[in-house]
């Protein structure tokens, strides 16, 4: 259930302005109506204590005839607005469900008639019909028709042509009920916007033919009418025009404010603020410091990451995670989504989410202190850590050639003369294996396949020679014999470049095929920290690692005689992570002790590390 | 071992076919002016089996699903149900066959109308035709429970439930017209891990119950091990290979072959042995694929490679039944051949 939201303070405002028209518009005529029509000797005065904003050439009273002219005026507007939203919805939304050559026929006539400006198609059609009410209501209502088709025909390709509508389809519903019960409900939102924006420029239209004469006639009258009577008048009695001008202007005023408070309530994003840089350092720690998911041996530390935790608006999202990279290691961070892995990454390559509040003891790329670092100066780090992307097609500007935005690195980074990055950046793109190098310096991005793009985000990555790879689900938008490619590749650069990797995947058999070494998170932790031997030989010990393998079809996956092992459940959301172990519901060997206590990384004796109570004991006992 | 079976004949282990697709071609765009992305591609499934289909993108998969499912009508050809033409079918025979062949799609967020409680979506599916508020309270949760979800489940939204949640209401409602066939697209492709193998259990168990033809279209080859008894590969719109489950541990054509050899090998093998380069070529445009054997840019095994192999280039291969591999079919000049394969 969505949390009920305040109404935005331009709906508010609007809302109250519209409901006092209305009220008007309902009362006026039986308090005022008789005595808006009575005729006196005082004629065409200007303001004064019995008539505030005068009299007509006939000495009746402009403001009273304003009030009772409200109900008229609006009456017309919601009939005119009525018959637009209503034929102009069918018109659109059925022509989306039609045969393929009413469809293109149908998008091609309103599109057409869009064209031509309402108020024209308003003029032509009064000037066939006697002027009056019902023919202006008429032209006004199918003037604006085109405009409502227009805007459902597009809201309503989109929606048909979603899955739920295929499926209501092969279900065998019939066009008029996909219609109704599809498609209408989920354009609802749009239209009625539009509708109370059409309604206050039909009140101006209306009004416009009115005082043209095309519109309502004596003896009835509109703020049109009005209007053009206080024109004729204007040099004698200027504020008799007042009054008309007035309401059309705070009807129409009102109407749109809630056509656009409407559009600002439905989509809140809209109206959300840019969130503020915030930044909390030296937490204090409520879990003991635990052991770090440590390279072995005394290699050099590329990157060393101790405690790093990560929350949005007061949810936790990493909690306590710590990560150091040796030189030309390639670690692996797997994990299901949600559970922080992504979000791990995207903070050791500094490239958080300015919402997300973040804190951690150490955060050390090559060295170089990033929590101390100058924040406003982020060249160093993107020679010291390149970034690779789940998806290449989102991370290149379209419109750019693939040379622009591979040289831009250099040049803007590393100050690199132009001449010389391009020679850099061929070369580059030459070592990932992109054919014809020369020429795809000079194409756009959607002009390379889907695994040369893959390729050419990792030459920009690899540009400035980076010690440090963060790729961040690398393979996962690639065809499987794309991603083998890459897989190679990255494979390839890590054993000949020595470039030390963090791999995030959720597919433990890409972990395991590529990494020296994987954690596994589990929201927001690293529960268990394996070598990749072990992980292969499926020696691990945290239940949720155990259960991951079990999930995923391997080799000897057989649904007969080898079932996949489902694991039931769900991980928690952030917000509710408590005290307890967070794996502890979906757990086989949960304990009491789970309950109470979360458990820390602690070593076991294949040399990697879990945090799980159950392993524990059964350690304990072991010794 | 499973029980071989073919395309086109059925051997008396197994029942007639319930669907066959047999050399359907189909495209977009008007009928004279169409960019065809699938070609000449035939294949049955008998109740209770599953077919799956298998290739990249680009490959046709999911036109061949539309076409299944009738959203898309077939330039030639013919999708048989129960032996009768889906195409010749008047307009009410045409909604009850339909109904026989349900879709599961892929994403299972954009498969549930947002605006639509799940009890709603349910009684929609049992009959789209009756009111949706006097629906069968009881059948709803009948239908919740055999995919594991609660009776409450029917008062709410989709947005209430995770992916798996969601592809499980998908299911059920798929599974509520009673279909003769089920159409699995990519089904846990947007879910993770841990949730996949519980959707793919449950429509194991669901397709025992029911005796389902399943067609289970995937890119995900170790998924496609497990759940399918016969396979056919796709490439740029043709099939390359079909056959028995086997053909994914040795296969005959060298699509099949990279295909398997592409699927990330826990051990780490996949970085002794190089594949040539012209694997990596890009395969081209589905609607205007290479002349001769459309995969001849990229094969290994191929002119590119291979000398004296020009035919690839000039002819395409047919889709021939393999010599010595019962049931099985491949369409290449050069099949591979493995002495001694373990079947």
């Amino acid at each position: 259930m969505s949390p009920r939201r305040r109404l935005p303070a331009m709906l508010v405002t609007g809302l109250v302005l519209f409901g006092l028209m209305v009220a008007l518009g309902i009362l006026a005529p039986l308090i005022w109506g008789d005595e808006a029509d009575a005729l006196t000797a005082d004629i065409r005065q200007g303001s004064s204590g019995a008539h505030l904003l005068g009299t007509d050439a006939l000495g009746r009273d402009v403001l009273l005839r304003t009030l009772v002219a409200t109900r008229l005026t609006l009456l017309m507007a919601l009939c005119a607005t009525l018959i637009a939203v209503v034929i102009g919805t069918l018109l659109g939304a059925g022509v989306v469900l039609a045969g393929r050559f009413v469809r293109g026929a149908g998008a091609r006539t309103i599109d057409l008639l869009v064209s031509y400006p309402p108020i024209i198609i308003a003029l032509a059609i009064t000037a066939i019909f006697t002027p009056g009410v019902v023919s202006v209501v008429v032209a006004i209502g199918v003037a604006f028709c085109p405009q409502f088709a227009r805007l459902t025909n597009t809201l309503a390709s989109s929606v048909s042509a979603r899955q739920y509508v295929v499926v209501a389809r092969l279900l065998g519903s019939g066009r008029t009920r996909l219609l109704l019960r599809h498609v209408l409900p989920n354009i609802s939102a749009p239209v009625l916007v539009l509708s109370s924006v059409g309604f206050a420029t039909s009140i101006v239209s209306l009004s416009g033919l009115s005082f043209l004469g095309l519109g309502v006639q004596q003896p009835d009258y509109d703020w049109g009418t009005l209007l053009a009577a206080g024109l004729r008048d204007l040099s004698v009695t200027p504020v008799e025009s007042v009054g008309p001008a007035l309401a059309i202007l705070l009807t129409g005023l009102g109407a749109g404010l809630v056509g656009d408070g409407l559009a600002k309530h439905w989509e809140p994003r809209q109206s959300v603020r840019p969130p503020k840089l915030r930044r909390s350092r030296g937490r204090q720690l409520t879990v003991p410091p635990v052991s770090t998911a440590a390279p072995s041996g005394d290699r050099e530390v590329v990157a060393s990451l101790r405690e790093l935790q990560v929350s949005a608006g007061g949810a936790p999202l990493v909690r306590g995670v710590s990560l150091d990279i040796a030189a030309g290691e390639i670690v692996g961070l797997v994990g299901e989504s949600g559970s922080g892995k992504s979000v791990t990454a995207m903070a050791l390559a500094r490239l958080l989410n300015p919402s997300l509040t973040w804190s951690a003891d150490r955060l050390r790329i090559n060295g170089t202190d990033l929590q101390r670092a100058d924040l406003s100066a982020p060249t160093s780090l993107a020679t010291d850590l390149g970034v690779v992307f789940q998806d290449p097609s989102s991370c290149f500007n379209p419109a750019l050639h693939i040379g622009t935005q591979l040289t831009e690195v250099l040049r803007v980074h590393k100050g690199v003369p132009r001449r010389a990055a391009e020679k850099l950046a061929i070369a580059r793109l030459r070592e990932v294996r992109v054919s014809s190098p020369e020429a795809r310096m000079h194409q756009y991005p959607h002009e390379l396949s889907g695994g040369m793009r893959q390729r050419a985000m990792i030459a920009m990555a690899l540009l400035s020679e980076p010690r440090l790879l963060v790729a961040d689900e690398p393979t996962t938008a690639l065809d499987v014999t794309v991603q083998a490619d890459v897989l190679r590749l990255l494979h390839q650069i890590n054993t000949e470049r020595g470039t030390a990797m963090l791999l995030i995947s959720h597919d433990i058999k890409v972990v395991s095929a590529l990494c020296h070494r994987v954690c596994v998170m589990y929201a927001g932790r690293i529960v268990e920290e394996v070598s990749v031997a072990d992980l292969r030989a499926g020696r691990v010990h945290h239940p949720y690692t155990k259960a991951l393998l079990a999930a995923s079809p391997g080799e000897d996956a057989d649904r007969r005689t080898a079932p996949l092992q489902p694991l039931g459940g769900r991980p928690p959301k952030p917000g509710e992570v408590g005290n307890a172990c967070s794996f502890a519901p979906r757990c086989p060997l949960v304990m009491p002790r789970c309950l109470e206590e979360d458990p820390v990384l602690l070593p076991d004796p294949d040399g990697g590390s879990a945090a799980c109570h159950a392993v524990d004991s059964e350690l304990t006992v072991a010794r | 071992m499973t029980a071989p079976s073919t395309p086109s004949s059925t051997l008396p282990a197994t029942p007639q076919p319930v669907l066959r697709v047999d050399r359907v071609s189909a495209g977009y765009g008007s009928a004279s002016r169409s960019a065809r992305v699938l070609r000449d591609v035939s294949l049955a499934v008998a109740p209770g089996r599953t077919m799956g289909i298998v290739g990249e993108s680009g490959s046709g998969k999911s036109t061949l699903a539309k076409v299944l499912v009738g959203e898309l009508a077939p330039l030639s050809g013919q999708v048989l149900l129960d032996g009768a033409d889906t195409a010749r079918l008047r307009r009410r025979q045409l909604r009850a066959a339909r109904r026989n062949i349900q879709l599961v799609p892929q994403d299972p967020y954009s498969s549930l109308d947002p605006r639509m409680t799940v009890g709603r979506a349910l009684a929609e599916a049992l009959d789209p035709g009756a009111s949706l508020r006097r629906a069968d309270r009881a059948r709803i949760t009948d239908l919740l429970e055999t995919v594991a979800l609660e009776g409450d489940a029917a008062d709410r939204l989709p947005h209430e439930f995770s992916g798996g949640q969601r592809q499980r209401i998908v299911i059920a409602r798929a599974l509520a017209v009673q279909p003769k066939v089920l159409i699995a697209d990519e089904v846990t492709s947007a879910l993770d891990s841990s949730v996949q193998a519980e959707i793919l259990n449950l429509l194991l168990s669901l397709q025992k119950q029911a005796d389902l033809a399943v067609v289970f279209i995937t890119h995900d080859l170790s998924i496609a091990r497990y759940m399918c008894d016969e396979i056919s590969v796709l490439y740029l719109g043709s099939l390359v290979e079909q056959g028995d489950i086997g053909l994914l541990r040795s296969p005959s054509h060298p699509y099949t072959e990279l295909l398997r050899a592409s699927v990330p090998d826990p051990s780490g093998a996949m970085f002794d042995t190089e594949p040539p380069p012209v694997v990596a070529a890009d395969p081209g445009d589905p609607a205007n694929p290479p002349a001769g054997c459309a995969f001849h840019p990229r094969c290994p095994q191929g002119p590119r490679v291979v000398e004296g192999r020009s035919i690839c280039i000039g002819t395409a291969p047919p889709l021939l039944p393999l010599a010595g591999q019962s049931g099985r079919a491949a369409a290449c000049h050069f099949p591979l051949v493995r002495a001694g394969t373990p079947a």
